[in-house]
């Protein structure tokens, strides 16, 4: 057998060294940004792959529609996302390979640290201030919230007051966070606890708090009982959109 | 809370949720993250496949080399492996195999139901499925000394003989005609949960599985005797055994009982018999387009057809159980055809049936080769998981070892290596298989123009083959549905 096995092998390392030959490449390392889109629940932006070259610097900006966690797999950047707030992802693409990057929606991680620690304020800035509104619509259950705020930007701030985003409880219950003064919320029939906190985009609470009672009448549509309890599961055993993919090529 | 959730934000995109497909993993468990083949390389190992094929043909047109024996080196002539083959090693290696059974079963059964945060799902398809899987086919037959569930029944029926002086088992006589099937039933349902019921990584179910399994493979030995169980109902001993067919190390019975190691050339353990029993070819087919399909289904070209039949459909697990079922079955009716179209170009020889049988396992080293290329920056990347899961392996904030904040590095194999890798691997792959077909139609046929001239049909498919082989891995990842 190993008789003729020795032209196989000859011809394989020739091949092997037309492969090496076969694989260019070269250049110089560049900055890349690439914009990613979030839009109900899905990606909106043109591009589901995005190409970058090994050693690259790869700034993702990532914007969404609602609260969620983006996960790009293997350089495992995971990221909370605010509504309608960019968020910036900046790395070196030192590894090669197609790394798929995906949003996180439901059990939020923040949600168990939320609370735990407490936000500082900028130096010589004034204790900021909150106000909460809630009314109902009795026909179809939506509650509106809004916040009014003083000494607190929503949004990005410059530093010289207190910023970030608030977040809404009904009955001790994290109902979401947002970044506009209004949220929509769709409650049960009943009288709910409404709570509003101020947090900075760790999520770390300023010590302030407003609360409003709203209450929902009977005859409020809250959609189909069944079909949300399964929606409701699937919140529960974390599920994960799949968005696209960072292809790092070897340069 | 999620009482409460029930607000508008959450119904759009969970509505997405379910319509569009889920990110998932075809294959068991766990992320990959390889690049395509670029198409040069693609289109360079199909021309070399090509090539390769003639001059495998001209060297036999020369005259067949001698169909029977190899040469073999005994290695147990050196003391390391004099070592490897003593009786307490193996039993070493039972007692660690059986105890990491346990805690699979152990950990899937009361550890978290994180998937990536158990140790049981990147133990048993990472480390286990995939990695056993090269061992056994770059190395030699460990399942056969790694096996907990052949060890544990070992073990119980030492301890019964012990106590009572009778084995444990009914040594039955195990029926002829029950061949190796009872295996392909096992093989077939184990590749089902791995590829079609898009459960396979949660951990209760794997535990649970793996209960089942143990369970089933105690019976069969209790009944029909170990030895008699492992080769034709347990079907990770058959699956192994063949990849290990290919393995350059064999065991041999020495003198006095005595365990021997030999080394031989590479695909050798291919041409040890003849025909194989009809469940063995079945099981061979099986097996191969069970990793031919976990390929497939990475590709956009499932991508799409997967959305077609889901639409028609609705259910995930049954348009991937149709996709496993039309792989397998495509494989049976090709190999049928060219055993078929073989018999034909020879002008005789065996029937159908029995061309498929002798030649079914020559298609081996193709499969291998191309899953050796398709999990090799899977098995180096994901398989770094195991680091942080010994020290915390049922996710309860452990840290044994001191290696639970392990974070893997990604970037351990680079893609031009893997590519260059993949290549190389399916190409030689290619080249053994063709060797081995024409070895052994060298020995089935009366004369060698006869031989040659059935070999121009099984040509045809391992080309196919290898071709696809390179198709795949040449796609863009594209991973769909759970």
């Amino acid at each position: 057998m190993s008789n003729p096995s020795r032209p196989i092998a000859s011809v394989l390392l020739a091949s092997l060294a037309l492969l090496l030959a076969a694989c260019g490449g070269g250049g110089a390392p560049e900055h890349l940004t690439f914009e990613v889109t979030i839009a109900n629940g899905a990606l909106a932006s043109p591009h589901a792959t995005l190409t970058a070259h090994q050693g690259d610097t790869v700034t993702l900006v990532v914007n969404a529609d609602e609260a969620l966690t983006f996960h790009l797999h293997g350089y495992d950047e995971e990221h909370e996302v605010m509504p309608n707030m960019p968020t910036t992802i900046k790395f070196v693409a030192d590894a090669t390979g197609s790394f798929p990057f995906v949003m996180h929606i439901g059990a939020h991680s923040h949600d168990d640290g939320a609370g735990t620690c407490e936000a500082t304020l900028p130096a010589g800035a004034p204790a900021p201030q909150l106000h909460l509104s809630a009314v109902a619509d009795a026909q179809t259950g939506m509650v509106m919230a809004s916040v009014e705020v003083e000494h607190f930007v929503l949004g990005e701030g410059d530093g010289s007051i207190a910023s970030g985003h608030w977040h809404l409880m009904a009955d001790g219950a994290t109902v979401g966070m947002y970044m506009e003064p209004s949220a929509t919320v769709m409650l049960e029939p009943g009288v709910h606890e409404l709570v509003a906190t101020l947090s900075d985009d760790a999520h770390c609470e300023y010590p302030v708090s407003a609360s409003a009672s709203v209450i929902v009448g009977e005859g409020a549509a809250i959609g189909e009982g069944m079909a949300m309890d399964e929606q409701d599961h699937a919140v529960e055993t974390e599920s994960e959109v799949n968005l696209g993919r960072l292809d790092v090529l070897p340069r | 809370m999620h009482r409460l959730f029930r607000s508008a934000r959450w119904a759009l995109p969970l509505l997405v949720l379910a319509l569009a497909p889920l990110p998932a993993q075809a294959h068991g468990f766990g992320q990959r993250y390889d690049l395509p083949v670029p198409l040069t390389l693609y289109l360079t190992g199909a021309a070399l496949a090509v090539a390769l094929s003639f001059v495998v043909i001209g060297l036999f047109v020369r005259g067949a080399p001698s169909a029977h024996g190899y040469p073999t080196v005994d290695l147990t002539r050196w003391l390391p492996f004099r070592l490897l083959a003593y009786p307490a090693s193996a039993f070493s290696v039972r007692v660690v195999s059986s105890a990491l059974l346990v805690l699979v079963v152990a950990a899937g059964l009361v550890g978290t139901t994180a998937a990536m945060g158990n140790i049981a799902p990147t133990l048993v398809w990472i480390i286990w499925w995939v990695g056993v899987a090269y061992v056994s086919a770059l190395v030699g037959d460990v399942w056969r000394v790694l096996n907990p569930f052949d060890a544990l029944f070992r073990g119980a029926e030492g301890l019964a003989r012990q106590l009572t002086g009778e084995g444990l088992s009914l040594e039955r006589p195990y029926p002829a005609r029950l061949g190796h099937w009872p295996a392909v039933a096992l093989f077939a349902l184990f590749a089902w949960f791995e590829l079609a019921s898009g459960r396979a990584a949660e951990p209760r179910l794997l535990a649970l599985g793996t209960l089942g399994y143990a369970l089933i493979t105690w019976a069969g030995m209790a009944v029909y005797g170990r030895e008699a169980w492992l080769r034709g109902g347990e079907a990770f001993a058959v699956a192994f055994g063949v990849l290990a067919r290919f393995a350059p190390i064999e065991a041999r019975a020495g003198d006095g009982g005595r365990t021997r190691l030999h080394l031989r050339p590479p695909g050798a353990g291919l041409l040890a018999e003849g025909p194989v029993h009809l469940s063995l070819a079945v099981f061979v087919l099986l097996m191969l387009s069970t990793v031919t399909y976990d390929g497939l289904t990475a590709t956009p070209l499932w991508a799409s057809l997967f959305t077609t039949l889901h639409d028609a459909l609705g259910s995930v697990s049954l348009v991937l159980t149709l996709g496993m079922a039309g792989t397998a079955g495509a494989f049976v009716a090709v190999t049928g055809l060219t055993a078929a179209l073989m018999r034909l170009s020879a002008r005789g020889g065996p029937g159908v049936g029995l061309t498929a049988r002798t030649f079914a396992l020559s298609l081996v080293p193709i499969a291998l080769a191309y899953h050796l290329a398709h999990y090799f920056t899977y098995l180096i990347t994901q398989g770094q998981f195991i680091i942080p899961l010994a020290s915390d392996p049922f996710g309860w904030d452990w840290n044994l070892l001191g290696s639970a904040n392990y974070k893997v590095n990604i970037g351990l194999v680079g893609a031009r290596f893997a590519w260059v890798l993949a290549i190389v691997a399916i190409v030689t792959g290619h080249v053994v298989a063709v060797f081995v077909a024409h070895v052994q139609a060298a020995r089935t046929y009366p004369t060698a123009l006869a031989a040659l001239r059935s070999q121009y049909p099984l040509l045809a498919l391992m080309v196919g083959y290898t071709v696809v082989s390179l198709w795949i891995i040449a796609q863009p990842i594209m991973e769909v549905v759970g």
